[in-house]
């Protein structure tokens, strides 16, 4: 009993320690984001105006969203009204950094989360198959499809699959987001070729990854010590090896789940998925500079929150980490 | 929801059977969804500055005057009368309203252009209006507008953007809002906005047309051309705008789709610097033009859905277009010749600077092979189009590809480029004669004495070439054949005047 106290408490403690290393980690990268927006070459004025921008009309906008202030007050008043919950206004479009950021993070976590689990679902059995069966033709089958995922760009296997789902066979729509609030079927409809476009691409790593953990797990004394005690093959694989290959195949899955959320955005151009990846590319060639710095501090929390929980989840794969 | 819901019913009836139907359609309504190149940037008309507002502008706010697509002024929301050559007094129809239910009478149309004007707007309306001096209402639906000078494009002015009238309650409730919520007196009121998802707008009643045919329309930015056809392709979208050229075939290869192309409003150019070497020379810039095919850019990256151009305005203006400028073209021996005449000394280094977009990057990359040929040594630099505008305003690079969407009336393809302090004059060029044969063809209030005018100036640019003309572009878009639909020069979407077959 006392034991199991302790040992929350150690949890409780780390989750808070990052929770606080959180701040500055934050208040970093807000520094950085805010001065590297406005060292791109480009004005948030002129991209508005366009062709039509004359003098006048840039002079006054450039007053209204007080560009022209010195950097070091325009940051602390963002910074400020950040305190206050307010992200601001796009200049863009006028409308509220933080609905736009809300509406735009919701797709994009579906989508990485339904491509993380399509990817499990194809890259673990496969990994375990061919670590178990070294050198055998499913072996090289699954090396060779895995070879084939890695290297096929998102855009083309996106292309491809809206060819032949949603032309020849129409079964699919060839883009578009409901959100599940709307329609829980459609939006399932609607998530599946996107997903297996980005599932496709993470599946390969995470193939390769479970495949060469594995390899050097079944190779280890106790591995052989439990097959030498005749226990069924399938049990030493699934229950003895494959829990020790986890924690390398976790911390994979946790940076590519980061990269995901910031790295989607040509399967959401494919499908136009109102994501955050789009968002972000789109604000920073508009040198939307409220929307930039929102999306990139909102995208650096979660990549720091997404730690955090890979973390958490050692912690149970693994009771050994949970004291050190 | 109903909409949802119906959609959901068509997707299992896809699923079972393998076939999806072509158009949503249920208890009599009728919907379309409409693949747009890009999500608008704002619906506010005091903000809209880019192209991608035009493909959704119309539909939600009514200019005071209609354009046909042959570019004849008609009455809109008001007819208009000119007493003096300065003067207009627009009337407007009785009984108008906006989406929002608010009467549309002369206060609020003066409430509108007085908005486009206050500098505290930045709005680039304010310069389309040019020289409106003052706005009168004088009478409960009766407007008066005078101009300090006679204003030639004032018609097509106040039957494009800056005539779009916005309910004047909206936009004192809405405040930043309004740029997401616009409410307006057009064909189909918003309904909800998802940023680069999908802009919904529903059939309003209140029309001064009557109500739309088609009852929901769909706005879906698919920012990827082979995305775009594809998805109309697979029956997801019936109305696509911007069909790069090469899908051309594939469309018309298609007996359940339509394609529809006409000559457009604008011109594909790139804008000489004539302030610095090598270009201050206008025989450097001749040699340049002279050895530059425009056919093989019409062929090789618009595949044929282009026409070549030696000046600004389009055969669309058919009164004002010319058909007999001249300018020495495709002649990489003759532009080597002149510039050794001209005594310049070969290679001359040029820069040629493009945004990233494939097309641009093929059309520079043909300039560079045929400047090569006459004695030019082209080097190419890539940038991003936020950065387009500030290398054109700064002059930084020697050749700035300068594309323009076009206007209806000439003026708007003119005026800005070729007077001395045009706003867009981004070649730096000054020329007294066509500057004052540009302000006198602003005042000429006779179409064909501005005609006259245009090609006397069009003349002189195409012997001095400050900007470097290579075709002027297709409008391309296509549909399902079930839905009928007019397509205007401009490309802008009118889906009043649509309905399904």
């Amino acid at each position: 009993m006392h034991d199991i106290r302790t040992e929350r408490q150690i949890v409780a403690q780390q989750i808070l320690g990052r929770l606080i290393s959180l701040i500055p980690i934050l208040f970093g990268v807000s520094i950085v984001v805010f001065l590297l927006v406005r060292l791109v070459p480009g004005d948030p004025v002129v991209s508005l105006l366009g062709m039509e921008a004359t003098p006048e009309a840039i002079a006054a906008l450039r007053l209204r969203y007080a560009l022209d202030d010195p950097w070091i007050v325009q940051y602390f008043t963002w910074l400020g009204n950040l305190f206050a919950g307010d992200f601001g206004r796009s200049i863009q479009s006028g409308r509220e950094v933080s609905s736009l950021l809300t509406s735009a993070l919701l797709p994009t976590l579906w989508l990485s989360l339904a491509a993380t689990i399509i990817s499990l679902a194809i890259a673990i059995p496969m990994g375990v198959v061919a670590a178990t069966r070294r050198d055998t033709a499913a072996d090289a089958m699954a090396s060779l499809l895995s070879l084939f995922g890695l290297s096929m760009p998102s855009f083309w296997i996106g292309v491809l699959l809206i060819l032949l789902f949603a032309i020849h066979l129409p079964i699919l729509p060839a883009s578009g987001y409901v959100p599940p609030s709307d329609d829980f079927g459609l939006f399932l409809w609607h998530l599946v070729l996107p997903a297996i476009t980005l599932g496709t691409a993470l599946a390969a790593a995470i193939m390769r990854m479970t495949r060469s953990t594995m390899l050097e797990v079944l190779q280890t004394d106790y591995v052989r010590t439990a097959r030498a005690k005749g226990l069924p093959r399938r049990k030493v694989i699934w229950t003895h090896a494959f829990r020790n290959a986890q924690i390398p195949i976790i911390t994979l899955i946790g940076i590519q789940f980061g990269q995901v959320l910031g790295g989607v955005v040509i399967t959401e151009t494919i499908f136009s998925w109102p994501g955050i990846g789009k968002l972000t590319v789109d604000a920073i060639f508009a040198r939307d500079y409220p929307v930039v710095q929102g999306a990139v501090l909102v995208t650096a929390g979660l990549f720091v929150f997404i730690n955090l929980v890979t973390d958490i989840i050692y912690t149970v794969v693994d009771p050994r980490l949970r004291l050190s | 929801m109903k909409r949802r819901s119906f959609l959901a019913a068509t997707a299992i009836a896809a699923l079972t059977t393998g076939f999806t139907p072509a158009i949503v359609a249920a208890q009599d309504t009728t919907s379309i969804d409409v693949a747009i190149v890009s999500d608008p940037v704002t619906l506010d008309p005091a903000r809209m500055a880019s192209f991608f507002e035009l493909a959704v502008q119309y539909n939600i706010f009514e200019p005071l005057l209609h354009t046909t697509p042959d570019l004849t002024i008609e009455p809109g929301l008001a007819s208009y009368e000119m007493p003096d050559e300065t003067t207009y007094v627009l009337t407007l129809k009785d009984g108008l309203t906006f989406h929002d239910g608010t009467a549309l009478d002369a206060e609020a149309v003066k409430a509108n252009l007085d908005r486009y004007l206050d500098p505290n707007t930045g709005s680039p309306r304010g310069s389309e209006l040019g020289p409106l001096e003052s706005i009168e209402v004088t009478g409960p639906l009766e407007i008066t507008l005078k101009l300090s000078d006679p204003y030639a494009p004032f018609l097509q002015v106040l039957a494009n953007r800056a005539g779009m009238i916005a309910s004047p309650t909206a936009i004192q409730e809405l405040g930043e809002d309004f740029a997401t919520q616009a409410v307006g007196a057009g064909p189909y009121k918003v309904v909800s906005w998802t940023k680069n998802s999908e802009l919904t707008l529903a059939a309003f009643d209140g029309y001064w047309r009557g109500k739309p045919d088609v009852d929901q329309v769909i706005f879906r930015p698919i920012p990827d051309e082979t995305a775009r056809i594809n998805n109309l392709r697979s029956g997801t979208v019936h109305l696509v705008d911007g069909v790069a050229p090469q899908f051309v075939p594939q469309v018309e290869g298609d007996d359940s789709l339509t394609l529809k192309e006409s000559p457009g409003l604008g011109f594909n150019a790139f804008s000489f610097n004539t302030t610095a070497a090598p270009f201050d020379n206008a025989d450097v810039r001749r040699a340049f033009s002279m050895a530059v095919d425009p056919q093989v850019i019409v062929q090789a990256a618009y595949f044929g859905a282009a026409s070549p151009s030696l000046g600004a305005i389009p055969p669309s203006i058919g009164w004002a277009y010319d058909d007999t400028l001249e300018a020495p073209r495709a002649d990489p021996e003759g532009a080597r010749q002149m510039l050794a005449e001209a005594g310049i000394d070969t290679p001359v280094s040029v820069e040629i600077t493009v945004t990233n977009s494939p097309i641009y990057v093929r059309i520079a990359q043909i300039l560079q092979a045929q400047a090569n040929e006459a004695g030019f040594d082209v080097s190419i630099n890539q940038i991003d189009s936020t950065s387009l505008i500030t290398v054109l305003r700064e002059r930084t690079s020697d050749l700035t590809m300068s594309p323009w969407s076009g206007r209806s009336d000439p003026d708007g393809n003119m005026f800005n480029y070729f007077t001395i302090d045009g706003p867009n004059n981004f070649p730096g060029w000054e020329n007294g004669e066509v500057d004052r044969l540009l302000k006198d063809a602003r005042i000429e209030t006779d179409e064909a004495a501005r005609a006259k005018l245009y090609s006397e100036a069009q003349k002189i640019i195409a012997d001095e070439a400050p900007l470097l003309f290579l075709v002027f572009p297709q409008t391309l878009q296509a549909s399902i054949s079930d839905l009928d639909w007019i397509q205007w020069p401009d490309g802008a979407f009118r889906l009043q005047f649509a309905k399904m077959k």
